[in-house]
């Protein structure tokens, strides 16, 4: 079980969000919910039976599943969820797993979640790739469906910050480092985006 | 920017943490000098076509490419660069704020 506060809330963090993630896959991308992910998710669930009320991420963490609704359309989950989000999970659940950060039962979980989500993302963009066959149609799609998650994401990596940094030595930019060096290679090689294109996009939806 | 970059690959050939140290280093004063000016030159850069945001996004890429031009991995690049980026970024879009709020 989790060992200090923060990583407890930590897992009820992602509880919440992988909630609404598995919700999505069921009703809208049902080849996306794998049973790596499944088993994931209920490892973190069982870790992750804290509240998020009083703390920062009270706000951040309902903000950004609401950014993470789309339209309720199937592409939405592949997009936001399958693309996004997943890719996130990969960033997060690696960082997590290294050093000494978590309990044993955490760093598991950690891993887990890391292989599942890899897996996920991958199937993802396979589909997306046979949904838009079309490059130029598919880097529209892109920047519609992600921008509002995008525009939430610095206000989540404040209250990771403020919740993480100091009993974690987790801190947002570095974060966000590792999880766009990890998503470049997949847009530009797998969905044939132009890397500029995509920093530009991250940018314009991060500053408003 | 050519002959500057032979000169650092060679200068620091094999020696890619401290590159990347020292570009940390000297990025972070930049990046505060550029970052600054981009903010206060903003509303000009709206009217003729491009965005503070668009030339952030640029800039990171382009950043990214000199160090990979120098040796570094790409992914290593990607990294540094856009971590060193994110208190930017929040600046800009807490400074955007407080104006539309005003």
């Amino acid at each position: 079980m989790p060992e200090s506060s923060a990583e407890l809330l930590l897992w009820t963090t992602l509880r919440t969000v992988e909630g609404q993630t598995l919700g999505r896959y069921q009703t809208q991308a049902p080849d996306l919910l794998t049973p790596a992910k499944s088993q994931a998710v209920q490892a973190i669930t069982a870790l992750g039976q804290g509240a998020l009320v009083e703390t920062s991420l009270a706000e951040a963490v309902p903000a950004l599943l609401d950014a993470a609704e789309g339209q309720g359309a199937e592409e939405d989950a592949l997009w936001i969820q399958g693309l996004l989000l997943e890719h996130l999970g990969i960033t997060l659940y690696t960082a997590l797993g290294q050093g000494q950060r978590l309990s044993p039962e955490g760093t598991l979980a950690a891993a887990q979640g890391a292989q599942a989500s890899e897996d996920v993302a991958a199937l993802a963009t396979a589909a997306l790739r046979a949904r838009y066959p079309e490059p130029k149609a598919r880097f529209q799609a892109f920047i519609r469906h992600t921008r509002p998650v995008f525009a939430r994401l610095d206000t989540l990596g404040e209250a990771i910050d403020d919740s993480f940094a100091e009993p974690m030595d987790l801190c947002f930019a570095d974060l966000m480092g590792d999880f766009v060096a990890d998503l470049l290679p997949r847009c530009t090689e797998e969905l044939g985006f132009e890397r500029r294109k995509v920093m530009m996009h991250l940018s314009a939806a991060m500053m408003g | 920017m050519d002959w500057v970059t032979r000169c650092l690959r060679l200068r620091f050939f094999d020696r890619d943490a401290d590159f990347v140290a020292l570009t940390q280093r000297v990025n972070v004063q930049g990046l505060d000098c550029v970052g600054g000016t981009l903010m206060n030159i903003a509303s000009s850069l709206d009217q003729i076509g491009l965005s503070g945001a668009d030339s952030a996004g640029a800039m990171m890429d382009g950043y990214a490419e000199l160090l990979e031009g120098v040796g570094i991995a790409p992914r290593s690049a990607t990294q540094n660069v856009v971590a060193m980026f994110m208190p930017l970024l929040r600046t800009y879009r807490q400074r955007d704020a407080e104006v539309a709020h005003a």
